[in-house]
């Protein structure tokens, strides 16, 4: 098998099921920490560090997770307040260029990742079926995003670096 | 409150791109399960709520899905036009101890995984038809397939859990 995994902004997303999935989408949510913390448990300092062709670490990858948690909050907030458009992402990721994740133990980064995460599943074990299908428009995909479909997308995303970091895993191995 | 497989509306047609995260969530299944049930008892994993599924069940239902997804990767990439039905030989995992169900799901699973990766870029455009769902499925949409399949298993365990943990 010699597939690549697609590049994140060219992702395309359909976001028109109308069935409520989102016990699982939160289910998926919850999952991110274990699975973090299982494939990088052994991994040694020189692995979790390393820049392959200057792209992220794999702390870098885990610190850009925990930058972003507070982005997809604010956007359930967005979407609950009855903004017409969810905030706008920094796409160019200045927060997780600028924090020197590299100098943070992947034991602490970890730990902060489990908590706030543990925070925003928390928050949606509390919405009503009548807000998961509140929406807002997606300021760069221009599309209708509910909440069921912002968290799909965010679970995506979680999996988009899971997957990354198993690569520089392997290529480093 | 999950919403029942069978009625669950699945699109495939997935790109072999998706392969990976499909891969990944698959692998995540293992350590999701093993977090969810460490250090809960033993009677609990085992009991019947209003006689549904034990937690233990639906482990070892997850497991039994891995042998009929092993079987139609293979039927898949030998060009048979319709899968096997998913037929299962369920045990009474209620009184097997639940590492030994996860040790099966896990054995299971990586099997599964490591035959995803011996398939070459043809191999994963190669369809049949599911019997049930009366639509072309490749290996790719199978990966898929399953991994939302494990992720209702894991709402259903989380609904036993808070139940019996927090009622």
């Amino acid at each position: 098998m010699s597939i690549q995994q697609t590049k994140w902004f060219d992702r395309k997303f359909e976001f028109s099921g109308e069935q409520n999935v989102f016990p699982s989408i939160v289910e998926r949510l919850r999952g991110t920490p274990a699975r973090l913390e299982e494939k990088l448990r052994r991994v040694p300092e020189n692995v979790l560090t390393a820049k392959l062709e200057s792209t992220w670490s794999i702390k870098e990858n885990v610190g850009h997770l925990i930058d972003l948690e507070s982005l997809w909050m604010g956007r359930l907030e967005d979407i609950l307040n009855k903004e017409p458009f969810l905030r706008v992402a920094d796409l160019s990721n200045t927060k997780t260029h600028e924090a020197n994740h590299n100098a943070t133990s992947i034991e602490d980064l970890l730990e902060i990742f489990r908590s706030i995460r543990q925070t925003t599943v928390g928050r949606l074990e509390l919405l009503s079926e009548k807000e998961i299908y509140l929406s807002a428009l997606h300021p760069r995909l221009k599309t209708p995003m509910r909440v069921m479909d912002h968290f799909l997308f965010v679970a995506e995303h979680d999996d988009h670096h899971l997957v990354t970091i198993t690569k520089i895993i392997q290529t480093l191995s | 409150m999950a919403l029942p497989w069978f009625e669950r509306n699945l699109k495939f047609g997935y790109s072999s791109e998706m392969l990976p995260f499909f891969l990944e969530r698959l692998r995540g299944t293992i350590i999701r399960l093993e977090e969810k049930i460490r250090g809960i008892d033993e009677k609990i994993l085992s009991r019947k709520l209003e006689g549904k599924w034990s937690i233990k069940e639906n482990i070892g239902h997850l497991a039994e899905v891995d042998e009929v997804s092993n079987k139609r990767l293979t039927e898949m990439t030998s060009g048979v036009a319709v899968l096997s039905p998913a037929v299962f030989e369920p045990q009474d995992y209620n009184q097997w101890p639940a590492a030994k169900i996860l040790d099966l799901f896990k054995k299971n699973r990586l099997h599964n995984l490591k035959k995803y990766k011996t398939l070459s870029d043809e191999q994963l455009k190669m369809s049949s038809q599911h019997q049930r769902l009366k639509v072309q499925l490749t290996p790719v949409d199978l990966a898929w397939f399953d991994a939302e399949h494990d992720d209702h298993h894991l709402v259903k365990i989380n609904e036993i859990l808070d139940y019996t943990l927090n009622k």
